[in-house]
């Protein structure tokens, strides 16, 4: 990979020494290279297609938790050489980091890099989305509207720091969208559903994955919805359907358990572990190391393995998600969270696929136990004050639970609540843990990074239902 | 080669030679610098110089985009091959193309330009500033406690677009930022809020002290917050949540909504959908205003447009592929970056003045919500049906009481439009999308 970034192993140490010349503890180079594309069909016709190239080196300097950054789109020693220095400026010390000797770090191996689907003919991809067109469109007549994309990267990345740990990595991503209207007389609503991951194009060879599935599944919600009425407003029951609830998880406990917030003191988590801050029901756990997710990755940002680490164990706080900076002050391993965006950015402490164990009842069992409640299926987006705990989200595909029975759809369903307290609330978990394979995007501190999530059928004896209805 | 003009130049001319029939060139070069302070440590010091161009090509009534950081002359030959090959597997449409030649030029709008006080601020006055800020913030109250970091940031950006069709623009600008977050904590609960300012020069930035007092003001006034009772009351939005539901106008009044038919303002162009005395303006040449342009990033000229006018629906925001397919007239308000497409977007988008100071607005109601912060999930675009997580502050006998959490606001926009009872006097244009202050006559508020 040197070749692509046009630099010798010789010169990345250059760098390294160059950016610890006003001291600093350690420093890393961070070189990326990324290619995207992506194909659009409105109206059955295929609108929008797009290619692009991405380029440049992130350099940091670390003191302690102080950072210094710099990064530059330019592959030029001379470039790279001032970016170093600008770097440098965090440290003022005499005393700075010996550069040792290189040597690769372990890795895992989660993602077939072999065959990228970035290289695949586009024909190959447009007949992907004509296929999900014809579904989407063939679903009901009441489908007016289908807008279906596939979109995909291929992220190049080499890594050096100063105690010589060196990687490279070719990660894949691929996406598959479609989102349909259906309208009935003056009612309309909309339908989205997305799948993908760390594949190449053969994960839509695959059933569930095919685009008639996805299309299919996509039309459906939108036509469902047509039916749907205003949610009760109000503390309900709430059963989180199997996968995407999860984002529940990620946002209502994940972000609160990321090292950085909790040594700073920023989170309703901060000096709690080994205490009691969730149901004996729950184990909630953070792990890079399965195949083909989203949030999977063969070595962190800044070297480090993934691993699987149990953030919560039977409703007991064991730990939190860390990077290298957040793991040596607070004098633990790093867990392999250290994550950036791309080069532009400095890693930190960020979940990869956040989910939670199963339990002992099916879900249908879960389902049964309520008399009276809300079926949250599917969610849309979420978002978390860390200091307080405080989530909302919204729900996509939401049913009236009566007597036990899933009965009316209903619509615009906002949930919210206070993380650790619905985690005290829940009550059944059933044995059908899923990950969600859909196009999970993180949001924090201004660096969006891939993640998945799951979760089994779960109740919450109360969370707060938005609704218009008493 | 260095120097954009002949960048974009050369870049039409290798497109029109491999056979286009027109192709248009975005260029963007910046210089950043972002400095975080968090309890009087530098957290944080990050420079950078990104940049980054977008080709793309019409042939046929095809079309194709691409984007690269990489300039070098052999990377965009081979780029701009690949533009056309991928231009050849999309479907002709009628509607695709650069503007037609007479909707293309430039306003003649005064805009500040680069800043060369910000450009040459140095490094440790920008720590200054930023721990100067996070000093005043903390001292300002006893409840708080901890501090989220306060920043400083700031970039020069160079930014050209340029078409086969005769259009050159360029734009020179700055912008700087300040933003502090801290953290209150009162009986074992923590409260967290922030404030920032940003503008587009040194001189029109907010002071350190104003941003400081405003984001304790936020924090500590969250202390010993409850959960309000489900009920209906009326809802007083202050600027803040006021910006937000201008957001969801402005995100569904584009015309690309329209004809994707995800919009609850289809096919009511006309029509009375809000109270008298409801007006939203988009403009492009308002003077200091943080989104005036020139020109649109399709190259039509800057403009002011009128979206609701005394509760009337007057036009869609469209770029010229909206404008096309809904055959309306193209309003300027194309809006892109170098590795996207053209899209309809907003300007200076705001809400106009009504007569009531917001305080007055508040003694009108007994029983009900001063919104102050609005979560982001929780409205469908299709429907306009509204159900937003919330803060604020319990309004009784016309006075702000105890502040509340944890409860959410529902509604329909079809109906919340029409209800809309006072609008204040109190705009102010602080960023790009701007609210006064305004109340509605009653929502659903869901809590305990």
């Amino acid at each position: 990979m040197e070749q692509l970034f046009n630099i010798s192993k010789s010169e990345m140490r250059q760098l390294l020494a160059l950016a610890l010349s006003n001291g600093g503890d350690d420093a890393d180079l961070f070189f990326e290279y990324t290619v995207s594309s992506s194909l659009r069909m409105e109206d059955s016709i295929v609108k929008d297609v797009k290619y692009g190239i991405v380029m440049g080196v992130g350099i940091r300097v670390i003191k302690g938790d102080q950072v210094g950054y710099a990064y530059t789109d330019e592959i030029d020693l001379k470039s790279m050489k001032e970016a170093a220095r600008t770097a440098s400026y965090i440290a003022n010390v005499s005393q700075s980091a010996r550069i040792a000797a290189l040597h690769d770090v372990p890795r895992l191996n989660l993602y077939d890099s072999d065959t990228l689907s970035i290289d695949a003919d586009l024909k190959q991809k447009l007949k992907l989305l004509e296929r999900a067109d014809k579904a989407a469109r063939g679903y009901n007549s009441q489908i007016t509207k289908a807008t279906i994309s596939i979109a995909d990267e291929m992220k190049q990345i080499m890594f050096l720091d100063a105690q010589g740990r060196y990687f490279t990595d070719v990660q894949p991503m691929i996406m598959f969208r479609v989102s349909t209207v259906a309208e009935r007389g003056t009612a309309r609503q909309g339908g989205y559903r997305a799948g993908g991951g760390r594949y190449d194009l053969d994960y839509y060879n695959l059933n569930d994955s095919a685009p008639e599935a996805i299309a299919r599944d996509s039309a459906r919600v939108a036509v469902t919805n047509l039916e749907a009425r205003p949610a009760p407003a109000g503390p309900q029951v709430v059963i989180l359907g199997a996968a995407e609830s999860g984002v529940l998880l990620h946002e209502a406990v994940g972000h609160g358990l990321e090292a950085d917030a909790c040594r700073k003191g920023l989170s309703n988590y901060s000096d709690r572990v080994g205490q009691k801050v969730a149901s004996e029901l729950c184990t909630i756990v953070d792990g890079g190391i399965y195949p083909n997710l989203r949030g999977s990755i063969n070595v962190d940002d800044e070297g480090n393995l993934p691993s699987e680490s149990v953030l919560i164990e039977k409703g007991i706080l064991k730990g939190y998600m860390q990077d290298k900076i957040s793991a040596k002050i607070m004098q633990v391993q790093p867990t392999g969270n250290g994550r950036r965006q791309s080069y532009k950015y400095p890693p930190i402490p960020r979940m990869t696929n956040t989910y939670m164990r199963g339990g002992g009842y099916t879900p249908d069992e879960v389902i049964t136990s309520v008399k009276y409640g809300v079926y949250a299926k599917r969610f849309g987006g979420g978002q978390v004050d860390t200091t307080k705990g405080d989530f909302t989200f919204g729900v996509e595909e939401a049913y009236l639970i009566e007597k036990g029975k899933i009965t009316t759809p209903l619509k615009d369903v906002t949930l919210i609540g206070n993380g650790p307290e619905v985690m005290t609330k829940v009550t059944m978990v059933a044995n059908d843990p899923t990950f969600s394979y859909s196009s999970w995007t993180c949001g924090k501190d201004g660096q969006r990074v891939p993640v998945s999530l799951g979760i089994p059928t779960t109740k919450v004896s109360e969370i707060t239902v938005g609704g218009t209805q008493v | 080669m260095n120097d954009p003009k002949k960048l974009s130049e050369y870049i039409i001319r290798e497109a029109l030679r491999l056979g286009a029939d027109d192709a248009d060139v975005m260029i963007v070069n910046s210089v950043n610098s972002s400095v975080k302070v968090r309890l009087g440590r530098i957290e944080e010091l990050k420079q950078a110089n990104p940049k980054s161009l977008g080709i793309r090509v019409f042939k046929q009534k095809r079309k194709a985009l691409t984007f690269t950081s990489d300039f070098r002359k052999d990377s965009l030959r081979q780029l701009i091959g690949r533009t056309m090959e991928m231009a050849a597997v999309t479907t002709p449409d009628e509607f695709s193309g650069l503007p037609e030649r007479e909707w293309l030029g430039i306003a003649p709008l005064e805009l500040p330009g680069s800043d060369e006080r910000l450009a040459n601020l140095p490094t440790e006055k920008k720590i200054a500033l930023a721990r100067e800020m996070e000093e005043l913030g903390m001292a300002k109250d006893p409840l708080i406690i901890n501090s989220d970091g306060s920043s400083w940031s700031d970039g020069q950006t160079h930014y050209v677009l340029a078409n086969s069709r005769g259009f050159y623009g360029e734009e020179r600008y700055s912008s700087c930022s300040l933003s502090l977050s801290l953290v209150a904590e009162k009986d074992g609960v923590k409260q967290s809020d922030y404030w920032y300012s940003t503008a587009r020069s040194l001189e029109k930035l907010d002071s350190v002290e104003n941003v400081a007092a405003e984001a304790a003001r936020r924090t500590v006034r969250k202390i010993g917050s409850r959960k309000p009772q489900t009920q209906k009351v009326p809802v007083v939005f202050d600027p803040i949540a006021g910006r937000d539901f201008l957001n969801i106008i402005a995100s569904t009044v584009v015309g690309d909504a329209i004809y994707q038919r995800r919009s609850f303002l289809i096919d009511k162009l006309g029509q009375k959908i809000g109270v008298d005395g409801f007006t939203v303006v988009d403009d492009g040449l308002l003077a200091d205003g943080l989104a005036s342009r020139r020109f649109d990033d399709e190259g039509l000229p800057g403009r002011r447009n009128v979206v609701i006018e005394n509760g009337i629906l007057k036009s869609y925001l469209c770029d010229c592929y909206a404008a096309r397919k809904l055959k309306l007239p193209p309003t300027g308000s194309a809006s892109r970056g170098a590795g996207s497409e053209p899209s309809p977007g907003t300007s200076n988008f705001y809400l106009e003045m009504g007569p009531y100071a917001p305080e007055e607005i508040i003694a009108s109601v007994k029983n009900g919500i001063y919104l102050t912060e609005v979560h982001w999930v929780g409205i469908n675009y299709v429907t306009g049906d509204y159900s937003r997580g919330a803060g604020g502050i319990w309004i009784e006998d016309g006075k702000l009481t105890y502040p509340v959490q944890e409860f959410t606001i529902a509604g329909n926009m079809n109906e919340m439009l029409p209800a809309i009872e006072m609008i204040g006097n109190d705009l102010r244009f602080t960023g790009s999308i701007c609210s006064p202050t305004f109340k509605i006559k009653e929502l659903m508020i869901s809590g305990s």
